[in-house]
């Protein structure tokens, strides 16, 4: 029993050092890294960026090298700038020939992030549905909240904390009737108020087929959505941008990339590269005429212009990787065996071992 | 004899056990009637909503107290067999050391696990009330990381407790402080899910360290 406390006691204490020796290491040499801002623009046809350049000293510049004033980077993204323009009434008549409107514009403004960290995430697979054709412009939470158990969707009342039976029945003879397969493998909404408009739920059955949930009127909408065959999705995204275009964005089990159209329930690939969830973070900022897409993973930090009506890449930026500092290169050797136990990508705590290579 | 050695222990602490189970208990009572409160003043629907959408646990008010009454548990037990060198004595008796250590440990250890399920108790009877299932599953699963960070907080406090010198104590309190950091370094409800059985296994484990105070105390060894 001795000897193995012994054991133990020495254990703990190695696991002591390989835990907080790196930790202590990179909280005293850790450095500010500062990214400068960039999104594509269809003016110049380049990536542009505003942030600090090797100097430190701040400026708008392109990939070429041309630097811009504050009037002229709002010239070049008319679109993300588009409220500047028009309160310094410079807000063009056209955008790369065609007429546009502030308003147009406007709606077809958008932002969507997706993290490692939110999705590496533990979740309770419990989703308030919203009625999205209240006839009120405002949208309010309901009073109750579903579960897709292996048998049936649940509603259950908040109130009581008992199951709507009337209402369950409902959508289950609904989700039944269009072909849907209990459980649900994955489901993904915005099960908040704070929204222009409701688009409900996505969710892949058992089989991983694709359908829409929405509530309308107190009734259920089901739509199955048909896949191209071989295509098999993972992760879902209901994204309800302004312009309603999309009814979201969804990624396959090879990690390829879709837009999910609204009027026909297309899936169309968008043209970028090995996007997976659970290790890259992707941000896309959009516009009528294109979006930026930015996926950033452990190795890579690429920018990817994408064009809005088909989906293909325009241009790609890789951004070049800082070279490592002596202090980078020393933590990395230092101790060969390291652990931690919390994850920029990962809300789960869990002890991570990693080797030296 | 073992019969009677349990009876010093629960003598040394049956007031503090008692104390410890009415405090927490009432913690747990008060946060359940703060979230009955809320539920009365703004539906159970915003109280699901804030779970939902910010993953509160609502609980965390006693994330603390198990790791408090674990330590106060520890000094109420140990410091009165160093001060009074009780221990001395009580190793004179004729049981293995290795068995008496247990006994001592394994006493707090059922004493501690008692008061924390009665808090346990309380919050599941009164939360299910309110809350899904899946909800008060997820709130309760997390609180079993700071129940088990009480309970080796009190093994560590036993071990530091009985440690003969100055300077390995002091190595032990900061081995100790790192090791009770695990269990705290996230406020996710189910984000320990996987690393709980670990943790577990970890405290089982732990329970052995204060023989190696004992061993060392009985040895005779000094600053």
């Amino acid at each position: 029993m001795v000897k193995f406390s012994k054991l133990f006691f020495y254990l703990t204490v190695a696991l002591i050092f390989i835990w907080q020796l790196p930790w202590c290491y990179s909280f005293f040499t850790a450095k500010a890294s500062q990214k400068p801002f960039t999104l594509y623009s269809c003016v110049v046809d380049d990536f542009v960026m505003s942030g600090k350049d090797n100097t430190g000293k701040f400026c708008k510049t392109d990939l070429h090298g041309n630097l811009y004033t504050d009037h002229q980077f709002d010239s070049i993204l008319p679109c993300f700038y588009s409220r500047q323009l028009l309160a310094d009434d410079r807000f063009p008549e056209t955008i790369k020939e065609i007429p546009v409107t502030y308003r147009e514009v406007q709606s077809s403004l958008f932002t969507f992030r997706s993290t490692p960290y939110g999705i590496n995430a533990p979740k309770l697979s419990i989703f308030p549905l919203l009625e999205s054709m209240s006839g009120r412009v405002d949208l309010k939470m309901p009073d109750d909240v579903f579960r897709i158990t292996n048998k049936a969707i649940e509603f259950v009342d908040a109130e009581t904390n008992s199951v709507n039976i009337d209402k369950s029945a409902m959508f289950t003879d609904m989700l039944d009737t269009k072909g849907f397969r209990f459980p649900a493998s994955y489901i993904a909404g915005n099960p908040t108020s704070k929204k222009e408009y409701d688009e409900g739920y996505l969710i892949l059955d058992n089989d991983g087929k694709l359908f829409h949930l929405k509530q309308t009127k107190g009734r259920p909408y089901v739509r199955h959505i048909p896949l191209p065959d071989g295509i098999v999705l993972k992760y879902l995204y209901v994204t309800e941008f302004r312009d309603k275009n999309l009814i979201g964005l969804v990624t396959d089990t090879n990690n390829n990339f879709y837009a999910l159209k609204s009027k026909s329930c297309e899936l169309a690939r968008i043209d970028i590269k090995g996007f997976d969830p659970e290790t890259s973070a992707i941000t896309i900022i959009g516009n009528m005429f294109d979006w930026t897409v930015r996926v950033t993973s452990a190795s890579d930090d690429i920018y990817y212009a994408i064009d809005a009506t088909d989906f293909s890449c325009i241009t790609t930026y890789n951004v070049p990787s800082p070279d490592d500092s002596f202090a980078d290169v020393l933590s990395a050797l230092i101790p060969p065996v390291k652990i931690h136990f919390n994850d920029g990508n990962s809300k789960y705590v869990f002890p991570r071992i990693r080797l030296l290579q | 004899m073992l019969r009677i050695l349990f009876l010093k222990e629960y003598i040394k602490t049956r007031w503090f056990i008692l104390a410890a189970a009415l405090t927490l208990s009432g913690f747990s009572l008060y946060m359940m009637m703060n979230l009955y409160r809320i539920v009365n003043l703004k539906g159970a629907m915003h109280i699901w909503e804030v779970i939902l959408q910010k993953d509160a646990l609502f609980i965390d008010l006693i994330q603390w107290l198990p790791v408090i009454f674990g330590i106060l548990l520890g000094l109420f037990q140990y410091v009165p067999e160093m001060h009074r060198k009780c221990l001395k004595l009580t190793l004179h008796l004729p049981v293995s050391y290795t068995k008496l250590g247990m006994l001592m440990v394994g006493y707090g250890v059922a004493a501690l696990t008692g008061v924390f399920l009665l808090s346990f108790i309380i919050l599941w009877t009164m939360m299910s009330r309110v809350l899904m299932p899946e909800m008060v599953s997820n709130i309760l699963s997390h609180s079993l990381v700071w129940y088990l960070a009480g309970i080796l907080s009190y093994l560590f406090t036993a071990w530091i407790t009985i440690e003969p010198t100055w300077k390995r104590r002091l190595i032990n309190i900061i081995v100790s402080v790192f090791m009770l950091k695990i269990f705290f370094i996230s406020n996710v409800a189910g984000s320990y899910y996987a690393f709980m059985p670990i943790l577990a296994l970890y405290t089982i484990a732990a329970s052995t360290l204060s023989i190696l105070s004992i061993s060392r105390f009985k040895t005779g060894v000094q600053d």
